[in-house]
């Protein structure tokens, strides 16, 4: 109970930012109350690509060491990320529905985010390909960090070089944060909020994937 | 003043017919919507770990329960 009581607190910290999203915050000219998707949306959007992040750095870190711990560190990661990639995609095209009328109409955005989809869909394909572990885990170390060298050019490069409906993202050309103090407050505070989900979840995925080499050990 | 009211009628249907338009962006269900799907997202989630590592334990448990036999 008391080593758990961090998860207490965020239980409490992200009902905090759901109210503060609800009734706190103001909305922004133009987008009316879907304003407040902001807060959910753009969240699993960075939780997705701190994910795909950190699969790199442990596919490197494999690599390196040869040790299938790490690899078991890269894969639980890239699955939480794959999840929280549907999440923002689903989450978008429903948002979108309300502004642009139409679920999906392939913006640069969207259009981004599906090729990311597919990229890390055949991180999974190559995975569960390959019986053998080491070969799998160096394969799949190799995909993963090539995967990852595509992720700043579809996340933050290409729906800025083509025209996008997407509203302007946080940090724009101009480099100047045009959003309301009390809206960067709620929005920072649910980035917190969702990246400590984020840690809570890879240490569950973690630990499961530990016990079931240990299983496989003694078998 | 026939054609007055003439056009005027026209006017009133031509405005009847017109198809509702809803302001954007106002619709507080798509939000709801939204949260929701993150939230039964990561809670799914959480359960579908929450079973398998249940699973693992107890074969852990079992094995080691074998071992000791």
């Amino acid at each position: 109970m008391k080593r758990d009581w961090w998860k207490w607190l965020l239980g409490i910290w992200m009902t905090v930012m759901i109210l503060g999203a609800f009734l706190y915050t103001p909305v922004a000219k133009g987008l009316g109350q879907t304003t407040r998707v902001l807060y959910f949306h753009v969240p699993s959007a960075w939780v997705a690509t701190l994910s795909f992040f950190i699969s790199a750095l442990y596919s490197i870190r494999y690599l390196q060491k040869q040790n299938i711990v790490y690899d078991i560190w890269a894969a639980s990661s890239a699955q939480i990320g794959f999840m929280f990639t549907v999440l923002a995609t689903v989450t978008g095209s429903i948002w979108a529905k309300e502004i642009w009328q139409s679920y999906w109409n392939w913006d640069p955005r969207e259009t981004s985010i599906f090729v990311l989809l597919l990229i890390y869909a055949a991180y999974f394909a190559l995975r569960s390909a390959i019986e053998e572990k080491n070969q799998k885990a160096r394969l799949a170390a190799v995909y993963s960090i090539l995967a990852f060298v595509t992720v700043p050019f579809l996340v933050f490069v290409i729906p800025r070089i083509y025209d996008s409906l997407h509203p302007d993202p946080l940090i724009n050309p101009e480099r100047k944060i045009k959003m309301d103090p009390r809206m960067l407050q709620v929005f920072l505070g649910s980035l917190f909020g969702f990246t400590v989900l984020f840690y809570w979840i890879l240490r569950i995925k973690t630990e499961i994937e530990f016990l079931k080499l240990k299983l496989s050990k003694r078998m | 003043m026939w054609h007055i009211i003439g056009m005027y009628m026209l006017n009133v249907l031509g405005m009847l017919m017109q198809p509702e338009t809803k302001p954007v962006g106002q619709n507080i269900y798509v939000v709801l919507a939204v949260t929701l799907i993150v939230w039964l997202g990561v809670f799914f989630f959480l359960i579908y770990l929450d079973r398998q590592l249940k699973q693992v334990k107890q074969k852990v448990e079992w094995q080691e329960g074998e071992e000791k036999k």
